[in-house]
């Protein structure tokens, strides 16, 4: 609750003070005069870097996660899950990504599997273990991931042109010169319009309001973590290590915590295959354990 | 000189001061009222902190669950058809976008989710991901919800002729407005031939309560004129309108005031203190203004009339004035907030009354013209007058037969008391026909039910609530309740785990049951939540699965029937109890309603059982004789006993309207046998004749309270035709009880007093 006001209490302080070496690079616009787009990045171009540095950073990653859920009555629960994901192509093309669930006890050893298309639906299957089964699923992009707050779509990524994006102004924004980027979405979804807080420097977004038709904010995602994840090869990722999509009035959260990411552990296409999908992961990962 | 005497007379000496402080008291009320606040909602019955209220309130917040409005849209021609599909849905996408309304939480054809098995696929989408092109695909999207249990019923009829899209608001306060732009929505947006009907308690409480200012404003005016005529009838005096108007209005208006101005809402109960107000403070002014008539015959004098009018008067009505306010203001200790606040009100508007009858009545009765001196004119008895005398001298002579008459009729009373049952429903406050009626009637018929109850279900552990023997008892417990004819749907955790488990299986039959092992069911659930929309399943079981929620769809929303259920639910808990570690708890707007009716019957029975002890009490101190006031108990006892027994017998309900009233019964019975009484006393004491004080007081007194009696009863008739039936209940009950208090008084009393009258006075 109290991170964002104080963000935006800083917001404030105008581009003046906060802009520093980016405010005298774009010289900001006059006093009272509409701000020239053109000065600014395009929109597209920035949500595509943004959907780059937070989905495909790494040729491939193994996490561990901790999914903790506030519901509207206050009580929290959790899940605790191991994540892989594999790049297919290049930044904004086609991944894949397996889910191992460890915790809590009941859903043990359920397994989900996402063939991300660039385009089409995604393909998703889920092992369901106490019946043995492999079941397709198929169900609405945004519906909601397993009973959290954040949907499919925040797991796998939203394709960066599903929207029409502006960049309305450079601000600071709980400390960070960000873009704040105004999509629209393309074609009828559950949001009418969202705002992005988008890092200038990692192009890593802090804050995404999602507002319906009425203007109302509805849902609201906050990164509140960021830490630099080495690679083998030495290059430091900056990745976003705790998350959280929080509902409207902020009742209901969900947080969403790597506990420890890798990457470049060299899966293979041959991982994310409906015989691993069954199988216990210790049955068939052998990489570094995440 | 006593000083209501002082003040009478003061009052007569300078009228104009009067009259302009009258005006200043009510410049500020009018001012005050800008500032009304309108309260329609029934849960405010109950106290904020009350614990059925706390655990409904607990249940909306840990379940997403809201006060919904039912639309439903009925095409007879069949609803599966492209046309009527695309409308509805359009429709659908406009409620989502209504201020007011909870959009995810909407349920409807495309906004909830049908899990199916499609070869090894399980889709679950919304049960109209899209809108059928063909007749074909059409019918095929019935008989996909014709086969989901889980949605028959609740999101289309049986018949396939009706759709329904249940709308959670914000706020209960909301649903009038929402309501109304619904019906906008639906106006513009169906085909032609397809209707459509709102339903649902929150509709019926909200808009209940904004027919009810609307009525206010039509049928107490029309009450107040029907009053005007009759006294105008009765009085022969176009002048004796102005007091009696004036007096009636300036009471209901400064109490009003200063109920809005110290900062109370007008909620339904506080909006009937104007109906209340009127009878009384027309009585006090009718008592005044029927002896000054009379006495203005003796006198030609109106300060003299006036002061000879007043001397008997003073202690009866100071004394009703008294008692009615304490009857009212006993209320206050009731557990209902609002009835606290209506009681006190009602207190406050009796005392008003009374200043305003020995102040702006006396400064009336000098200014106004008054019709052709009667110094001149021979005394003209009332044509009621001849009719009155007979009446005294008949219980007079025939004393022992009026008692064993009046305890014949006692005795039915009594019966018809004894077959009183409290019942209530929002949606019958409403007369027979109203389209809220009517709407509910049809939608009730094709649907699983408007009314809502749940059935918490309560476990002591996260996960205990959906462990297998917990999700199988609900299932047996569903199954049970909709035994009962008024239960139309119910729905849990259960119906969804049924479902799924059958679609893992590819749709096989023998699966549609709940998973006997705990794995299986987390599984499920987590599938469910990690594919569909997860609201769907918050609405029944919580995150940490601690705590179900069964709902359950009524058909018929009286009271009786939900208490029904709720007895056959603990039978069958008796005969298949809980497993352990769960208990369970009744709550939702049906079950609320239950808890206020149960409270206000026993608070409003306990409030007129303690104000009749208090009433006695007084009696007993201002009639320093414990005989006289048991005697003046007599004729209220009776009309109660009387107009309740009408009430019993006539089969009605025992409900909020009629418990209102009974607090009305105290004040009003009263009121007659204490000016009677008073001036019996008061003559035998002079003569120490009972023929002669019974000739008395069936003189002016008996006119008075002949007059009073006429004015009252007829004078709320034209609530009767009010759409709203507690309006047409106070009427009637008005009547039956000015009628049965004022014949108990006549009758009774002088035949009491003829057999004791020498032991008692």
């Amino acid at each position: 609750m109290s991170r964002i006001p104080a963000g935006r209490r800083r917001v404030v302080i105008p581009s003046i003070l906060a802009a520093g070496a980016a405010a005298l690079l774009l010289a900001p616009p006059a006093e009272g005069a509409t701000p020239a787009p053109s000065r600014y990045p395009s929109g597209a171009v920035v949500m595509e870097r943004c959907v780059a540095a937070w989905y495909y950073p790494g040729r491939d990653m193994v996490a561990r996660l901790r999914m903790e859920i506030l519901d509207r009555g206050g009580k929290t629960s959790y899940r605790e899950m191991t994540m892989f994901r594999k790049n297919m192509a290049g930044d904004g093309g086609e991944q894949r990504y397996l889910i191992y669930f460890h915790e809590p006890g009941d859903v043990r050893r359920m397994t989900c599997m996402v063939w991300k298309h660039i385009g089409g639906d995604d393909e998703r299957w889920m092992y369901v273990p106490a019946i043995d089964r492999i079941r397709r699923v198929a169900a609405p992009e945004r519906s909601r991931f397993l009973g959290s707050d954040f949907v499919r779509e925040e797991f796998s990524g939203r394709d960066a042109d599903a929207d029409s994006h502006r960049v309305v102004e450079l601000v600071r924004h709980r400390g960070r010169m960000c873009w704040k980027v105004e999509s629209t979405p393309r074609t009828t979804t559950d949001f009418a319009h969202m705002t992005t807080w988008v890092d200038t420097t990692t192009y890593l977004p802090w804050t995404q309001e999602f507002r319906n038709r009425r203007d109302d904010v509805f849902r609201t995602f906050t990164v509140d973590r960021v830490k630099e994840i080495r690679a083998p090869d030495g290059r430091k990722i900056p990745t976003i290590v705790d998350r959280s999509v929080w509902g409207r009035d902020r009742k209901n959260r969900t947080r969403l915590i790597h506990k420890r990411v890798r990457y470049d552990v060299g899966l293979t296409d041959d991982d994310f295959t409906q015989q691993h999908l069954s199988m216990a992961l210790e049955g068939w990962y052998r990489g570094p354990r995440p | 000189m006593t000083l209501p005497r002082r003040i009478v007379l003061a009052s007569f000496d300078r009228p104009v001061a009067v009259l302009l402080a009258a005006a200043a008291v009510t410049l500020f009320a009018c001012i005050a009222l800008l500032g009304i606040r309108i309260d329609t909602d029934p849960e405010n019955m109950l106290s904020p902190s009350q614990p059925d209220r706390v655990v409904y309130d607990g249940l909306k917040r840990d379940f997403g669950l809201n006060d919904l409005i039912v639309v439903g849209v009925i095409d007879p021609e069949g609803a599966f058809r492209p046309r009527t599909l695309a409308a509805v849905a359009a429709v659908i996408d406009s409620i989502l976008e209504l201020p007011g309304v909870i959009p995810e939480d909407v349920v409807s054809l495309t906004t909830t989710d049908n899990p199916q098995s499609l070869a090894d696929l399980v889709d679950i989408r919304p049960v109209m991901a899209r809108i059928p092109a063909t007749a074909a695909e059409a019918d095929s999207l019935r008989r996909a919800v014709a086969g989901n249990p889980y949605l028959d019923e609740v999101i289309a009829s049986k018949r396939g002729d009706a759709l329904a899209i249940y709308v959670p608001l914000v706020a209960k306060d909301r649903s009038f407005a929402v309501a109304a732009t619904i019906r906008g929505l639906l106006d513009r947006g169906l085909p032609d031939g397809v209707r459509y009907r709102l339903a649902g308690l929150p509709v019926a409480e909200d808009t209940f309560g904004h027919e009810m200012f609307l009525e206010m404003a039509v049928v107490a005016p029309l009450a107040f004129a029907g009053i005007l005529l009759l006294v105008l009838l009765l009085f022969g005096e176009p002048s004796f309108l102005v007091p009696v108007g004036v007096v009636a209005a300036l009471s209901v208006l400064w109490t009003m005031g200063v109920l809005v101005g110290t900062g109370f809402t007008v909620h339904i109960m506080s909006s009937m203190i104007p109906v209340f107000l009127l009878p009384i403070a027309v009585l006090d002014s009718v008592h005044l203004l029927s002896e000054f008539q009379e006495r203005r015959r003796q006198h030609g004098d109106r300060r003299q009339a006036l002061d000879a009018s007043m001397r008997p008067l003073y202690r009866p009505l100071a004394l009703t004035s008294l008692t009615s306010a304490v009857g009212f203001a006993s209320l206050g200790l009731a557990a209902i907030p609002p009835v606290r606040v209506f009681g006190l009100f009602v207190a406050v508007g009796i005392a008003v009354a009374w200043l305003l009858t020995h102040t702006l009545v006396p400064a009336l009765l000098a200014m106004l013209p008054l019709r052709a001196d009667a110094a001149n004119r021979a005394p003209r008895a009332s044509r009621l007058a001849p009719m009155l005398a007979r009446i005294g001298s008949l219980s007079f002579r025939r004393a022992r037969t009026v008692l064993v008459v009046a305890a014949v009729l006692v005795g039915i009373g009594a019966i018809g008391v004894t077959r009183l049952r409290s019942d209530d429903n929002p949606v019958r406050w409403f007369r027979a026909g109203h389209p809220m009626r009517v709407a509910h009637d049809e939608l009730n018929e094709r649907f699983g039910g408007t009314y809502m109850a749940h059935l918490l279900v309560k476990g002591n552990a996260p996960g205990a609530a959906q462990r297998p023997a917990v999700v199988a008892w609900m299932d047996r417990l569903q199954r049970r309740l909709e035994r009962d004819p008024a239960v139309g749907k119910t729905s849990s955790v259960a119906d969804i785990l049924r479902r799924l488990n059958r679609v893992l299986h590819d749709g096989d039959p023998a699966y549609d049951r709940v998973p006997m092992d705990s794995e299986a069911i987390g599984q499920l659930l987590f599938l469910f939540q990690g594919s569909g929309d997860p609201d769907d399943l918050d609405d029944f079981l919580t995150r940490d699965g601690d705590r179900a929620n069964l709902w359950v769809q009524l058909r018929e929303g009286d009271n009786h029937v939900m208490q029904r259920v709720e007895d056959e639910t603990a039978r069958a808990i008796r005969n298949d109890p809980a497993p352990d570690g769960i208990s369970i708890r009744w709550t939702g707007p049906n079950h609320i309603n239950l808890v206020w009716q149960r409270l206000m019957v026993l608070g409003m029975l306990q409030a007129i059982l303690g104000s009749f002890a208090v009433v006695f009490l007084l009696m007993a101190a201002a009639f320093r004789s414990w005989r006289m006031a048991l005697l003046a108990m007599v004729p209220l006892s009776v009309a109660i006993v009387s107009a309740y027994g009408l009430v019993g017998l006539a089969g009605h309900r025992y409900d909020m309207p009629i418990a209102i009233c009974s607090s009305l019964s105290l004040g009003l019975g009263i009121d007659f046998a204490i000016h009677f009484l008073e001036q019996y006393r008061a003559r035998w004491r002079e003569t120490r004749s009972l023929g002669d004080a019974n000739e008395h007081v069936f003189g002016a007194p008996g006119l008075a309270i002949t007059r009073n009696a006429v004015i009252i009863s007829l004078g709320f008739l034209p609530l009767v035709v009010s759409s709203l039936t507690p309006y047409v209940t106070v009427g009637l009950f008005f009547a039956a009880l000015m009628i049965s208090a004022a014949l108990a008084t006549l009758f009774l009393l002088p035949a009491l007093l003829r057999v004791a009258g020498e032991r008692i006075l």
